[in-house]
């Protein structure tokens, strides 16, 4: 390291001689560069390889690969209807269509407050995603995460992190739905679903994957359940303006969603900020809403998010909002856990600035140092930037083990994965599962 | 020290793509006095052409002869190209609405900057390998890294210039250079000049300024077609948005360079690049667009021609 | 009677309800210095402006050397409307057939099976399909839809492609049954069926009648709804052709009089307020009032050379053909992209030491530095070539601005007054320069305030008053008429 230092110092203190000892040392690096680019023999190889893994990605839950039992006959099913195989969110999106089918058939009446109630005391025994069931505040007390990498241009997987459902939180008690809400509900008729995930932009493979997920759901039942006759729309929140999903359409789409008395559950959203505009709007319609995505802590558990969450998304006081994936306080302490079982001793915290980004950060840098993790740095990111070199360039002079970046593909984990390799930053890179993508992988180039 | 070196070279290096698009920007606002606020979109269609040819031609699996001269093919094809695309939308668009008032025009290049949006669009959408199958249009497309980015100071220096640097920073001057020679010395140059300082004597002298408007639009489409594989060389990622971004900071260079001012347009985009660089090192990443646009501000403040602008012209 | 050089005739211009120049009739013969003066206000430079073209004029005609000043319409014009016409009908022929739908039929279904690859042949068949408004399989989530031509799929969906296919044949011969009696039945096995008369065949089936009569229905409709269709698709185009020629002739016919189609035709001018191009040189002043000659010479000598541009954008192409063949090994390529790579830096190092791309070009400049440094020196600038026109005394850029003008080789001169601003012994200069450019066999024709300059140098005055020709006649005629010492009483002195 300092003999190199010395020979191409800029000139600096010694001015001069400094530089002109430099220009023989450019000269015949350009000549090399002529060499190579112009005599053929083989091409570089592209970007100096990693020696092993560079890129760890952890995912609440197992990736579809390694889910056991009724999860397997899940992805059995998938590939047998539609070709290929699920990504990692489309087995929630088929249990969150699960939980609601499911409330249904017990409720036998579509009326907007039983099904809050039947939703919530939802308990799935030996599902596809194991045993578990609602909290109070709408949390799956699931906790089973995984931790993966990407091998030859696919996620493969390593370990097992965290664990199981979460032990302490005794069954609830049930209520008797048939005293809730209005007794002359229908009892037959449609009953239609609606998803809301940004279908345009390129969030588009896992909300497809998802929506996939849903009717593979809904499809099992036959179109009917009990009585009812299931009608599915799928609601696009993105637009493509953005690229991405846009405020104001989710704002139209739980807006409609509310209005349509015939629609009795409103499946999504993908992205936390988006469950942050349609969940009060929601919620004063008490139309029940299962997220198969959201992991943002703050839009559940009182005391993890900004002061006044979730209350602030419950105007009515109940709890009409409920999520099947385990969310980022369980990620990011993983995730910690993950890292420190690797051996890392420093490690750079970057965060897109994002709800969901700089949530499951903090929860990250929280845990890291409890662990006796040494966080060199933290940051948030542009996510719109065109590159990152520069900030790459920074970190690499604090010498970090691992470069932790809670953001998602469409915030550019790409892009942070390449310019890691540009500016020969060695350190490894981990990312949460907004990341658990194929669109990341081609985005990274990896 | 090395650090700062090492933050105004990679500041040097980004700066050279956002001058080569300000260009663009400047030359024609120079002439027409409009912002052509479709120039950064047309650079990101040249950019999804670049992608395509690299892929058709299998460039990211050559060898490295195959490379340079596909390479060179690719810089050549979306020069022309983009430079037709400009030319074109100049003389559907623009050149119909030369003697309405200067905001017909301004709002055409907003339509016309949404229209390329959504070709990219489109584009990203073609069933093509190298736009990842065409699932997810609006997906990051991977460029293929075809320069070799390790360091040719060796591997462990501590300070990093790879060949991939040389290639942006060299060929983006051999094209400044180029633009210059031709702008000071060539006839037409000479005609472009004079018409940006005075439209109507031009007219008068007999210079077909219909002829020097579309020469000048050909002159900063090629500039966007060439920045536009630098840039995908360089950063490795292209996607739709990206015309809005570049576009945003090589406009702000032309204005910080004094619009219509060639070299301003040049040092406005390393300024601008290396600005970026060292807010991201010594102030923070999320700072870095405020630091940039307060830099502009505060610049504009004291000096509302720009860096090297002129005075504002005289008016009838 | 030598016929005149410049006649307006009748000429009026109008602002909006202000007329600037009012039936206005001057004819200015060939070598005579024709000068016009009036109060101001009273039209003169209007005058100027509207014989170079910058205003159009709203009434009168002017002709010079015995032509209107218009742009001719050429072939290349009618062409270039032609283009304009069908580029705009596609446009809105695409609008009108729904871009989305379009793309969706030809792009995204002629990809279903990634693995195959994109036939671009298939594509096509697509897009005559989608354009003609045919009824086509389209593949969403795993199966196949018979999709009408707008798009609504009121047959369902099978599983297979052929079974689809199959059912798209069966289309005309549903549409044959609708109306007939009993094509329409109850199966034994409970539900209905559709089954064609003639070869017996079971055509369609479903649980409910309701179904099956929609879809009787939908068939029965369909040519007529595509034809529609079609017709709709047919006008859009043809009304995008219609209203894209007739904009771009409307464009045109409204520029057909530009100030630079003036300038070629040998008029040059100068202005009231002066008009150089500030940041450049005196002798790049003149060059750009050379750069019509320039370029009329510059093409004659390019017709004799190759263009070195073509001949690399040949070369890469065949060198990348024939790297993708496989052809040649890579040594070979390697030396000839080198090759390659060397030319263009000795073509681009030409130009940037000789400042040309090619010695023909070379030899031009420097011919048309010579002519321009002569120019100069006869207007008394020798000397001060390199200076920037911005740093010049205030005589001395009028002085550049009529060499510039001069530089483009007009046959009639229009000078706004050149003597605005110049003190007396600079105007004398003024008035012998004056004199040496109509001995140059320049027509001058000269608007100007100071009575010495025009009372010295014309051969004929004409005199305006609020945009009307009130006196015109020699400097001893105007200087008695009594209509003209009225108008310029109490104003300004005559003689």
């Amino acid at each position: 390291m300092r003999a190199s230092h010395q020979e191409c110092r800029f000139p600096d203190e010694k001015g001069r001689a400094v530089q002109r000892k430099r220009l023989p040392r450019i000269a015949a690096a350009l000549a090399a560069l002529l060499l190579t680019a112009a005599c053929g023999g083989d091409k570089q190889p592209t970007v100096a390889a990693p020696k092993g893994d560079r890129v760890f990605i952890t995912f609440g839950g197992l990736p579809p690969e390694e889910l056991k039992g009724k999860g397997a006959d899940f992805v059995a099913a998938y590939k047998a209807k539609f070709g290929s195989t699920p990504e990692g969110y489309a087995i929630y999106g088929y249990v969150a269509a699960q939980v609601a089918i499911d409330a249904l058939r017990r409720t036998g009446r579509a009326d907007r407050e039983a099904l809050r109630v039947a939703v919530s005391e939802t308990e799935q025994i030996d599902g596809p995603l194991g045993s578990w069931r609602f909290t109070t505040d709408g949390d799956t007390t699931l906790t089973t995460m995984s931790g993966n990498t990407v091998r030859d241009g696919k996620f493969a997987f390593v370990t097992v992190l965290g664990g199981g459902a979460a032990a302490g939180s005794g069954a609830r008690a049930k209520t008797d739905l048939a005293t809730i809400g209005d007794p002359a509900a229908p009892k037959t008729g449609p009953v239609k679903f609606v998803s809301s995930l940004p279908l345009t932009g390129s969030a588009s493979a896992q909300s497809g994957t998802i929506v996939n997920g849903i009717r593979l759901a809904l499809e099992e039942t036959g179109g009917k359940i009990g009585d009812f006759s299931v009608a599915y729309e799928s609601w696009d929140d993105a637009s493509a303006k953005k690229g991405d999903w846009d405020p104001e359409v989710e704002a139209q789409n739980a807006d409609r969603a509310a209005k349509d008395p015939s629609i009795h559950f409103y499946l999504g959203t993908y992205n936390s900020g988006a469950a942050k505009i349609a969940m009060p709007i929601l919620n004063q319609a008490n139309l029940v809403m299962i997220s198969p995505a959201n992991t943002y802590t703050g839009l559940t558990k009182p005391g993890l998010g900004e002061p006044n969450e979730p209350a602030v998304y419950r105007p009515t006081g109940k709890v009409n909002y409920h999520r099947v994936v385990p969310a980022d306080d369980i990620q990011g302490k993983v995730g910690a856990e993950w890292m420190k079982a690797m051996g890392a001793k420093r490690v750079y915290v970057l965060d897109d600035r994002g709800l969901y980004g700089k949530g499951i950060a903090d929860v990250f840098v929280a845990t890291a140092e409890e662990l006796g993790l040494t966080v060199v740095g933290r940051e948030g990111t542009d996510p719109k930037a065109q590159e990152y070199r520069s900030l790459m360039t920074k970190i690499k002079t604090a010498n970090p083990d691992f470069v932790y970046f809670g953001g998602t593909t469409q915030t550019n984990a790409g892009q942070i994965s390449k310019d890691m390799v540009a500016v020969g930053l060695d350190a490894k890179l981990m990312l949460p599962d907004g990341c658990f993508e194929q669109a990341f992988i081609s985005a990274a180039g990896l | 020290m090395l650090t700062l070196a090492q933050q105004l070279w990679i500041g040097l290096t980004n700066g050279m793509v956002f001058a080569l698009i300000a260009l663009g920007y400047t030359m024609v606002y120079g002439i027409l006095e409009l912002i052509n606020f479709a120039h950064g979109d047309l650079f990101m269609l040249a950019s999804f052409l670049a992608l395509t040819l690299v892929g058709l031609l299998g460039l990211a699996t050559a060898s490295g002869p195959v490379v340079v001269v596909g390479l060179l093919g690719v810089v050549l094809a979306c020069a022309i190209f983009a430079a037709l695309i400009n030319r074109t939308v100049d003389r559907v668009v623009y050149r119909p609405l030369r003697n309405a008032p200067k905001l017909a025009p301004l709002v055409s290049a907003i339509g016309v900057s949404f229209v390329f949006q959504n070709l990219g669009l489109f584009w990203g959408g073609l069933p093509l390998d190298v736009m990842g199958g065409g699932l997810a249009a609006a997906a990051p497309k991977s460029f293929p890294d075809l320069i070799p980015s390790t360091n040719l100071l060796g591997d462990g220096a501590a300070f990093r210039i790879t060949a991939k640097d040389l290639v942006v920073i060299g060929s983006s001057l051999c094209v400044m250079v180029a633009l210059w020679l031709f702008v000071t010395r060539s006839r037409l140059g000479k005609a472009m000049r004079a018409t940006a300082q005075n439209p109507l004597a031009a007219r008068l002298m007999g210079i077909d300024v219909d002829r020097v408007i579309s020469a000048t639009f050909l002159i900063g489409g090629a500039l966007a077609g060439f920045a536009a594989v630098i840039y995908g060389l360089y950063v490795n990622t292209i996607k739709f948005q990206d015309g809005y971004q570049n576009g945003l900071y090589a406009f702000t260079a032309a204005v910080l360079g004094g619009i219509g001012n060639i070299p301003g347009a040049v040092v406005g985009g390393l300024v601008i690049g290396i600005v970026r660089a060292l807010s991201d090192q010594y102030i923070g990443a999320q700072w870095q667009q405020a630091v940039v646009f307060g830099m502009l501000i505060a610049l504009l403040v004291f000096r509302p021609q720009g860096l090297l602008g002129a005075n504002v012209r005289e008016k009838v | 009677m030598t016929p005149p050089l410049l006649e307006i005739d009748n000429l009026t211009l109008r602002f909006r309800g202000l007329t600037a120049v009012n039936a206005v009739s001057l004819s200015v013969l060939p070598g005579e210095i024709f000068a016009v003066i009036g109060p101001n206000g009273a039209g003169k430079t209007s005058l100027f402006n509207t014989i170079t073209g910058i205003y159009e004029p709203t009434e009168g005609s002017i002709r010079f050397e015995g032509k209107d000043l218009r742009r001719a319409l050429t072939r290349r014009h009618a062409v270039g409307f032609g283009l304009t016409g069908l580029l705009v009908g596609l446009l809105i022929a695409v609008f009108v057939a729904d871009v989305d739908k379009l793309w969706s039929a030809v792009v995204k279904q002629t990809y279903r099976d990634p693995s195959a690859g994109w036939q671009p042949s298939r594509a096509w068949a697509a897009l005559g399909d989608y354009l003609a408004a045919r009824p086509r399989v389209e593949q969403r989530i795993g199966r196949y839809y018979l999709t009408l031509h707008d798009g609504k799929t009121p047959f369902g969906s099978s599983k297979t492609l052929a079974e689809a296919e199959s059912r798209l044949a069966d289309l005309p011969r549903l549409a044959q049954l609708a109306g007939l009696e009993g094509a329409l039945a109850p199966r034994s096995s409970g539900g209905f069926a559709i089954i064609d008369p003639v070869s017996g065949r079971r055509l369609d089936e479903s649980p409910y009648r309701d179904v099956l009569e929609a879809r009787l229905a939908a068939a029965q409709g369909e040519p007529a709804a595509a034809a529609r269709t079609r017709w709709r698709r047919g006008l859009a185009l043809l009304a995008g052709v219609i209203l894209g020629t007739a904009g771009a002739a409307a464009v045109f016919r409204q520029t057909r009089r530009t100030p630079t189609s003036v300038a070629h035709a040998g008029l040059a001018r100068t202005f009231q307020n002066i008009r150089l191009f500030r940041e450049m040189t005196a002798l790049e002043n003149l060059l750009v009032g050379m750069d019509r000659k320039l370029g009329q010479r510059g093409r004659a000598a390019r017709r004799a050379g190759a263009r070195p541009a073509l001949l690399l954008a040949g070369a890469l192409a065949s060198l990348v053909l024939l790297a993708r063949a496989g052809a040649a090994g890579p040594a070979v390529i390697g030396t000839l992209a080198l090759v390659v790579l060397l030319g263009t830096v000795v073509w681009l190092a030409r130009i940037a030491t000789l400042g040309a791309a090619s010695t023909a070009a070379l030899v031009l400049e420097a011919q048309a530095a010579t002519e321009a440094r002569d120019l100069l020196a006869t207007v008394g600038l020798a000397g001060r070539e390199q200076m920037l026109a911005k740093n010049l005394p205030y005589g001395d850029q009028r002085r550049l601005e009529i060499a510039r003008a001069l530089a483009t080789e007009p046959r009639l001169l229009l000078l706004d007054e050149p003597a605005a601003g110049m003190n007396p012994s600079e105007t004398v200069g003024l008035m012998q320069l004056i004199r040496d450019i109509r001995t140059r066999g320049v027509t001058v024709l000269l608007i100007e305030h100071h009575m010495r300059v025009v009372m010295g140098t014309s051969d004929r005055i004409a005199v305006l008053e609020y945009g009307t020709k009130i006196a015109e006649g020699t400097p001893e005629e105007i200087r008695a008429n009594p209509r003209v010492i009225e108008a310029y009483l109490g104003k300004e002195e005559l003689g």
